[in-house]
This record gives C-alpha cells, sequence and structure tokens, in this order.
C-alpha cells in the first residue's frame, strides 16, 4: 500500500507485538465513531451529512500520512522496522476504507448528486483522483502481488501514495469551508514526509 | 513525458501517464523485453530523468493558466486568506468600516463574556452586545464614535481582557454629488457621503454647505431656499442661498430617500428666471407643498406645506412598500412614487377625504427604477429602467437594454419606451448606455445623463431621437443633470466629485472634491475603479446596470451559468472570496472575464482597469438601511441568533460574515431541484433589503424563504421552532 523499503517484510512474516490488521481496523473504528457521534449532535440533517462527510475524509487523510510515516519511522528507529513496517499495508487499507466510506456518504447525501461531477468538478476530481490511486494500491498490496510484479517495478508503482496524499490534500484544500490551519498543518506533514523520503533516496 | 505529449491540461493526467508508463515498462519486463529490462547507467538515468522531468515541467508551464483554471487553483490562495479570516477566532465582519456612515459590525467569539472594538486610534472603544452563541453586534457611527482610519489599518478587538489586532480597511469616500434639481435659476445637489449641500447659480458660483448625517436629495422651495433630505439625520433642513445658513428644520418620520416641491409661483425649466420667484413670493401665491420619500422600517410619504413664515406638516401616508423617489403629479393631489422595491411606479391621489390612497394599480417594470423626473406642469414622468419585463416579475429577459419609460400620470400608463443604448442595423451597441438623470424640458425633450459613456445627450421624448450630444471635458460618467434657465445648464459627476456648468459650448468645471493628481495612489484606483464600474461595456450594458448603486437590481440575470440567478449586491463583499452565486470568481478582478466574453469588452483599453475594479469594490461597505442600525432589543436579538442556531442556519450562513464562503450542490439543500450547480453561501449582511431570495428567487420575502424550509427541510430546520422563535429570527435577518 505504501513504498517498501529494501528490507520490506511481508505482512505475514512481520512479527509484532499488535496484528496490524487489529491496529488499523480499531484507528478506522475508532474515526468512524467519534465521526458519527459528533453527527448525532449536529442539530439538521445537512449538518449531519457535512460532518460525516468531512470526518470520514480527514480520517482517510490522516491514515493515509500514519502510513506514509511508517518508513521514515523505521529509518528513525532501524530495531522496530520489522514491528512497524507492516502497519504501512494495513494503514493504508484503512485509508482507503475510510476514503471508500466518505465517497458513499458524499453520493448518498447529495453532496456529490451526479456522479459526473466527480470527474468534472475540481474539488470532487481531485479526490477522485486520490480515490482511484488508493483503491489501485489497495489492490496491488497483497504479498500474491508483491510477489508476481517483483519488488521493484511495485516500489515503483506504490510511489503513487505520495501522489494520492497530494491530490488528497488539493481535495481538502479546495472543499467548502476547510479549516485553513487545518489543511496547512496536513500540507505541512505531507510535505515532511515527502521530503524526508526523497532526501532518503539521493543517499 | 508522457503527460506532455498528451497535452492534459488536467493533473489526474500525470498520474495516468506514470501508471501507463509503469505498466508499459512492468509488462515488457514480465515478457522479457530488452527495452524493459536494460540496466541503465546512471548518466543515462540522469538524462532520461532530466528529459523526463523538463518536458512535464515545460507542459506545465505552459499549460499553467489553463491547468490553474482547469483544477480550481486560480485565486486558490486568496479563498483561502479570506477563509483564514473569518476561521481566526475571535474574528470580525464585515471587513470594510467606511467613515461617512453609521454600520453594524459582528464579532465571533466563542466562549467571551465581553468583548470591546477600538476601531482605529481617532475612535473611542465600542462595547459589543452579547447576542449569545459567542456572537458580539457593533454599533459604529463616525460622527460619535470618531472616524475609523483609512485604508487597511489594525482594530483592537478586546475579548475578556486580552486585546487582539484584526485587520480591517478602512473607507473615506470622497464627496459624490448625484441628482441635480433647479430653480429659479439656481441648482442644488447633495453628496450623502461627505454630509454637503452644493449649491450652483447661472454664473457658476458655489456655496458649499455642511448638512445633516447623509442627504439624499434636495428641493429648490422658494425663497431662496433649499429644503434638504437625509438618510441619518430625521430632519429635513431648510437651507437659505446664499448665505448657507440653515434656517428650519423639521422632523421627519425616518430616512429620507428623496423630496420633491410642488410650487405654483415659479417654473422650473428654461426660462425660469430669479426674480419672477421673489415676485411670485411676493403676491403670496399659496403655499410650497413638500413631499418627502421616507424609507426604512415604516416606509411612507410625510407632507409639509411652506409659506415664507411656517412649515406646516400635512400628514404621513404609510406605504406597504419602501419608496426610492417621489415627484409631484399635474396637481397637488397627485404623487408618483418610485420603488426599486417592487420595480413599479405607484400613483397616490387624494381623495375628498383628504386621505392620501393608491386608487390605481401600479406601473410594473419589472427592473427597479433608477431615476424619476417630472415634466415642468407634472403631466408626465419619465424614469429609467436597465430593462422592461411587463409582467413585473424579477425574471430574466433576453437581454439587458437600458432604457427611458415615459408615463402618462393622469392616464396612468406608459406612453413610450427609449432605449438608449443606441444599436445599429445589425444590433450592435453604437452609443449610449445607462441614464443617470433626466431633466425634462417643456419643448417635449429630455436632457439625459447617460452615466455609462460620459455623455449628456437630449432625448426627443415623443420618438427617441438623440437631439444633441454633448461630451463633458473633466466630467467622465454624468450622474446628475438639470437646467437652471438662460441656456444653462449644470451636470454632475459623483464618481469625479465635480459639476460642470454648460453655456453654449463654455464648459465649466466646478471641483467639490480634489482632481485625480492631488489623490493618492489608493484613493485613485478607488475613483477609477468607481468610473469602470460605471463604464458601459460594448452591449451597453456597465456593471451598474445590474448593481444600481453598487447594490443589485432585485431580478435575476444569465450571466454565463445557463440558469438565471438573482443579482447578489457589491456592498459589503470585500475579502468573501470566491464570488458570484456560482463562485465563479476567485477574486473581484476575475469578473472582467465575464465583462470580456458575455458583454462583449469595453469600449476602450485601460490596463489599469481590473485593479481599480478590485480596489472600488472593496471599498464599498454593506447597505445602511434602517433596521440594520436600529438598536435591537437585546434580548430579542439573543433570541433570533439562539433560532437562527437552533435552526441550523449557522452551518452555512457561519458567524461572523454570515457565510462560510463555501459552495453546495443545489440538490443538498433543495433536493426537488435537479440541477448540478453549486451555489455559493451569500452573506446574509443586508439580506432584509435584497429580496427575492433563494438562489432561484422563488421567495419574495423573508417568512417565504422559512416556508420554503418548512417544505424541503434542508434549508434550515425551521420545523423546530415555536412561532415566536421564528419570528424573532426574522427580527434578527432584517437586522443584519
Amino acid at each position: 500500500m505504501s513504498t517498501p523499503e529494501r528490507s520490506v517484510p511481508t505482512p505475514r512474516d512481520a512479527p509484532t507485538r499488535l496484528a496490524p490488521s487489529t491496529l488499523a481496523a480499531v484507528a478506522a473504528v475508532a474515526a468512524l465513531v467519534i465521526t458519527g457521534a459528533e453527527a448525532a449532535r449536529a442539530p439538521i440533517a445537512i449538518t449531519r451529512e457535512l460532518i460525516l462527510s468531512r470526518g470520514t475524509g480527514w480520517s482517510s487523510l490522516v491514515l493515509l500520512a500514519a502510513s506514509l510515516a511508517i518508513t521514515p519511522l523505521t529509518r528513525v528507529s532501524p530495531d522496530h522496522a520489522r514491528v512497524l513496517a507492516p502497519h504501512r499495508r494495513t494503514l493504508g487499507l484503512a485509508s482507503a476504507t475510510l476514503a471508500a466510506v466518505h465517497l458513499a456518504i458524499v453520493l448518498a447525501t447529495g453532496l456529490v448528486p451526479d456522479v459526473v461531477l466527480l470527474v468534472v468538478e475540481p474539488q470532487a476530481r481531485a479526490g477522485t483522483v486520490a480515490g482511484v490511486i488508493l483503491v489501485l494500491l489497495a489492490v496491488t498490496s497483497s504479498g500474491r502481488v508483491v510477489r508476481a510484479l517483483a519488488l521493484r517495478p511495485w516500489r515503483e508503482l506504490h510511489a503513487l501514495t505520495y501522489a494520492a496524499a497530494l491530490f488528497a490534500l488539493l481535495h481538502v484544500a479546495l472543499s467548502p469551508w476547510p479549516d485553513v490551519r487545518l489543511v496547512a498543518a496536513a500540507a505541512l506533514i505531507v510535505g515532511a514526509l515527502l521530503a524526508s523520503r526523497l532526501v532518503v533516496r539521493r543517499r | 513525458m508522457l503527460w506532455a505529449l498528451s497535452g492534459s491540461p488536467l493533473l489526474g493526467g500525470l498520474v495516468v501517464a506514470y501508471v501507463v508508463a509503469w505498466s508499459a515498462l512492468a509488462i515488457g519486463a514480465a515478457r522479457g523485453a530488452r527495452w524493459a529490462t536494460v540496466e541503465l547507467g546512471a548518466r543515462a538515468k540522469l538524462g532520461l530523468a532530466i528529459v523526463a522531468l523538463g518536458a512535464g515541467a515545460l507542459h506545465g508551464a505552459r499549460a499553467g493558466t489553463e491547468l490553474a483554471e482547469v483544477e480550481g487553483l486560480d485565486g486558490l490562495s486568496n479563498v483561502l486568506t479570506d477563509r483564514l479570516r473569518l476561521d481566526a477566532t475571535p474574528a470580525i465582519a464585515p471587513a470594510i468600516v467606511s467613515a461617512d456612515r453609521p454600520q453594524v459590525l459582528w464579532a465571533f467569539a466563542p466562549g467571551a463574556r465581553a468583548v470591546s472594538l477600538t476601531l482605529g486610534p481617532e475612535a473611542r472603544a465600542l462595547d459589543g452586545l452579547d447576542a449569545g452563541h459567542g456572537l458580539f453586534r457593533f454599533a459604529y457611527d463616525p460622527r460619535r464614535d470618531g472616524p475609523a482610519p483609512r485604508g487597511a489599518f489594525d482594530a483592537e478587538l478586546t475579548v475578556d481582557g486580552t486585546a487582539l489586532r484584526r485587520t480591517l480597511t478602512g473607507a473615506r469616500p470622497l464627496a459624490h454629488p448625484r441628482a441635480i434639481t433647479a430653480a429659479d435659476g439656481l441648482a442644488a445637489t447633495v453628496s450623502e457621503e461627505t454630509d454637503e449641500l452644493f449649491v450652483v447659480d447661472r454664473t457658476g458660483a458655489l456655496v458649499r454647505v455642511t448638512t445633516g448625517d447623509a442627504p439624499t436629495a434636495a428641493a429648490i422651495v422658494g425663497d431662496h431656499t433649499i429644503a434638504v433630505a437625509h438618510r441619518h439625520t430625521r430632519a429635513l433642513s431648510f437651507v437659505t442661498w446664499p448665505s448657507g445658513q440653515v434656517t428650519a428644520e423639521v422632523p421627519v418620520r425616518g430616512p429620507a430617500v428623496d423630496v420633491a416641491a410642488r410650487r405654483e409661483d415659479a417654473r422650473r425649466e428654461d426660462d425660469a428666471r430669479p426674480e419672477d420667484a421673489r415676485a411670485a413670493a411676493a403676491t403670496g401665491s399659496g403655499p410650497v407643498m413638500i413631499a418627502v420619500a421616507i424609507d426604512g422600517v415604516a416606509p411612507g410619504v410625510e407632507l409639509f406645506a411652506r409659506t415664507a413664515t411656517v412649515i406646516t406638516p400635512r400628514g404621513f401616508t404609510h406605504l406597504p412598500f419602501a419608496p426610492s423617489a417621489i415627484a409631484w403629479g399635474p396637481s397637488d393631489g397627485t404623487l408618483v412614487v418610485a420603488s426599486r422595491a417592487t420595480r413599479a411606479l405607484h400613483r397616490l391621489t387624494r381623495g375628498a377625504d383628504g386621505v392620501w390612497a393608491e386608487a390605481r394599480r401600479p406601473i410594473a417594470l419589472g427592473r427597479p427604477p433608477i431615476v424619476l423626473a417630472r415634466s415642468p406642469d407634472g403631466h408626465r414622468v419619465v424614469t429609467a429602467i436597465s430593462d422592461y419585463r411587463p409582467d413585473g416579475g424579477p425574471g430574466p429577459n433576453h437581454f439587458v437594454e437600458d432604457q427611458l419609460v415615459v408615463v402618462d400620470v393622469e392616464r396612468w400608463r406608459i406612453v413610450a419606451h427609449l432605449p438608449t443604448a443606441l444599436r445599429d442595423d445589425d444590433d450592435v451597441v453604437i452609443g449610449g448606455a445607462s441614464p443617470a438623470a433626466i431633466a425634462l424640458r417643456s419643448d417635449g425633450t429630455a436632457r439625459v445623463a447617460l452615466r455609462g459613456t460620459g455623455e449628456v445627450s437630449v432625448i426627443d421624448l415623443s420618438d427617441g431621437t438623440v437631439r444633441a450630444t454633448t461630451r463633458i471635458e473633466g466630467l467622465s460618467r454624468p450622474s446628475g443633470v438639470a437646467d437652471l434657465g438662460g441656456g444653462v445648464w449644470l451636470a454632475s459627476c459623483a464618481a469625479d466629485g465635480a459639476l460642470a456648468l454648460v453655456r453654449g459650448a463654455t464648459t465649466t468645471v466646478i471641483r467639490v472634491s480634489p482632481d485625480d493628481a492631488a489623490l493618492d495612489a489608493e484613493t485613485l484606483a478607488i475613483r477609477r475603479g468607481e468610473r469602470a464600474y460605471l463604464e458601459a461595456t460594448r452591449s451597453g450594458v456597465s456593471c451598474e446596470s445590474c448593481h444600481p448603486d453598487a447594490g443589485d437590481d432585485r431580478s435575476l440575470h444569465d450571466i454565463g451559468q445557463a440558469v438565471p440567478r438573482p443579482t447578489l449586491s457589491t456592498r459589503g463583499i470585500a475579502r468573501t472570496a470566491p464570488y458570484l452565486r456560482g463562485a465563479s470568481y476567485a477574486r473581484i478582478g476575475g469578473l472582467e472575464h465575464f465583462a470580456m466574453v458575455i458583454l462583449g469588452g469595453w469600449r476602450t483599453d485601460d490596463p489599469g482597469r481590473v485593479a481599480a475594479l478590485e480596489a472600488y469594490v472593496a471599498s464599498l461597505p454593506p447597505v445602511d438601511a434602517e433596521a440594520r442600525l436600529v438598536a435591537p432589543d437585546p434580548a430579542r436579538l439573543r433570541a433570533g441568533v439562539d433560532a437562527f442556531v437552533r435552526a441550523g442556519c449557522d452551518t452555512c450562513h457561519a458567524f461572523p460574515a454570515f457565510t462560510d464562503l463555501a459552495q453546495y450542490p443545489v440538490p443538498f439543500l433543495f433536493p426537488e431541484r435537479d440541477e448540478l450547480e453549486l451555489v455559493d453561501t451569500p452573506s446574509l449582511f443586508g439580506v432584509g433589503a435584497s429580496a427575492p431570495y433563494l438562489h432561484d428567487a422563488r421567495a419574495e420575502t423573508l417568512d417565504a424563504v422559512l416556508d420554503d424550509a418548512l417544505r424541503g427541510g434542508r434549508h434550515g430546520d425551521v420545523a423546530r421552532l415555536t412561532p415566536d422563535e421564528r419570528r424573532s429570527l426574522v427580527a434578527l435577518l432584517e437586522a443584519l
């Protein structure tokens, strides 16, 4: 799901204290519960729908950033690399799942009243591109596909994770009434993760 | 490289190109193709990277403008900056403070108990009225509280004892002489912005008098006396020429927007002479009847009778609509009232019982009457409108067409439509534009100030023939015109802050505000922007055509979005990007695209026009309607804000600007509408005076908006409000 390092273990051979899939699932469910609880307190339907839409979208971006942060963390703490690395894929899958939930909500509530807008309207289109990348990476993230593609081509394809993050950033920056400070913080984090990755590659 | 070759103006194309290239390499490698498996040396890799990235960068640079536009990046920083300003609580709105008028500002400071606001070093601290839910209301009157600085300045917002800086923009408008009234060889005009009356005689001598707050109109009532009506000072002032002394003041019931005098003792036209008036007054030929049009929360017409020694109130007639101009008919028992709110002319007649009533149906125009002029005998009135829609509705016409409408007052019907944007055989506008002022003459012609072009034309009212046109040097956008008699006439130009006395071929420009050379760059940009705002395009339409007085024309127009939408006011919109109903433009200056593409472009080139337009629109404060300025009952205000929040209005009409600057698909708010367009959340500042409402103008009143919300259930949950809460909500909306 994210760009692997040279010593990337597949999910099955990673000895962890907490199963990566469990952690990612807990994170995704927690995000949904918190968003749902916030929405339940809203006074009117459209407020609830906006909270659900924004909450799932932002949660997806946060999990994507968390997935991207795994590689720098393994460099900072090589001793924990084998523990941390498997979380890249599961956090990415959780991010893709929440993105799918986000899409379902915006389609169901009429925030995107026609699927054509997913391609035509700039803000929606940026989200669509990010979502399509996430789905593409999700279906090519299993151990079988990794082995089939061989490590190097697989890694180059999954470099698109950063593109997904950038398009997701564009999506939130163009969105109606974004919290500009939150967008700036997300941009800083994604920018730092991308920069750290580029620096590592140059070395 | 593939992205560059594809020529795609989309960022997503970059991803597709990457995936295609990757797929080709992966498939090639799987099949053992040499080109896909060859190991490149370091230099070859570097060279390939440079070629690929260079091609992509070159394509990005070439398609940059289109790419930014297509991807919504054009002006994004502008939009985010404006959002951040409102997001950074405690926040304050609107962003513009004008030194010429009372106004209301709102601060949003969640959790605060006490908030005060100081608008610069010359102004005193204002205590905010706690409206609940973190919202505080500030009533600012520059006359009482001291002027705010000009240009960008830091206002001090003190929240529970902690002082914070918030950047606002201060405007100090220059003198704006507009409509001119003339009689007895005198011409009078007022400047609402600088609280001044200007009186000019046939020699061009200027008498300049400071008036009450916001003079809106003047009428010459005999004895070299001028009656001055005010929007904010609740009095009709009587000023004597040439001394400039205020000899009398009589109270009026509300904001006066026009005043008209009916005199039998002197004619207003070409041959009127001061000595005639004096002689007639000496013979005691009866009182002068004065009618004052009152706007505000209790609109109506207030009458006075004036003799040389006494001014007597003659009663107040309530009107169910807001008047904008008034004129006497052929007798002192007939009044014609123009209303921009109803987009119609109304005729009031005095019955045998002395009661004034509207006995005949109004003449529906469909567009707001810009000006109202009376023939010397009162048998005819002429108004100017930007278009004509006989059903009186706000709906769109095929195109905007500025015109004069001639009305026979006794028969009470339109007798002529005279387009003022003159078209050739191919229907291309070849001259003329929006009429701003009309002076009717006894020979059946009218002298018409064409604000969009800088011209004053004499038009034959029988057939619309242009008898003569004068372009006055030094007067770019004439906004008032009147005949002083003896072949002398006067024109005014609000945008230039100047008057021009014309006698035959001789023109004398009388400046009432500094000329361009004396202005600093910022003020000059605003003045140039105002001129551009009034300037006619090749289609004959100017910004002013649909935004009279920079407000709205209460009508619908299709300006390229395929679905007609109601006009929005351009007042108070500074720093609320993006703009227009569909949020089509991230900058005010982006509207040049609309003028160039839809309206055919301007008739003259001016590279500084866009920046000037931005400066002008950014300097406009919100409309100063009375309902906004009246000090509210605190409990009622809090109940209104509470209802606003309970109904969920603040979800989109967020505090403190009453907009979240966001856009929503139409069906999201109005599921019954099968429209894919996005609609921008309009600010609710001045909403009480901006009917019709909603994106498709389906609601004529604020109550109708709430009824509509009850039906759809998504544009605010009004159903949960009690009748009293609903009344409080409407009262709040009218006060915004």
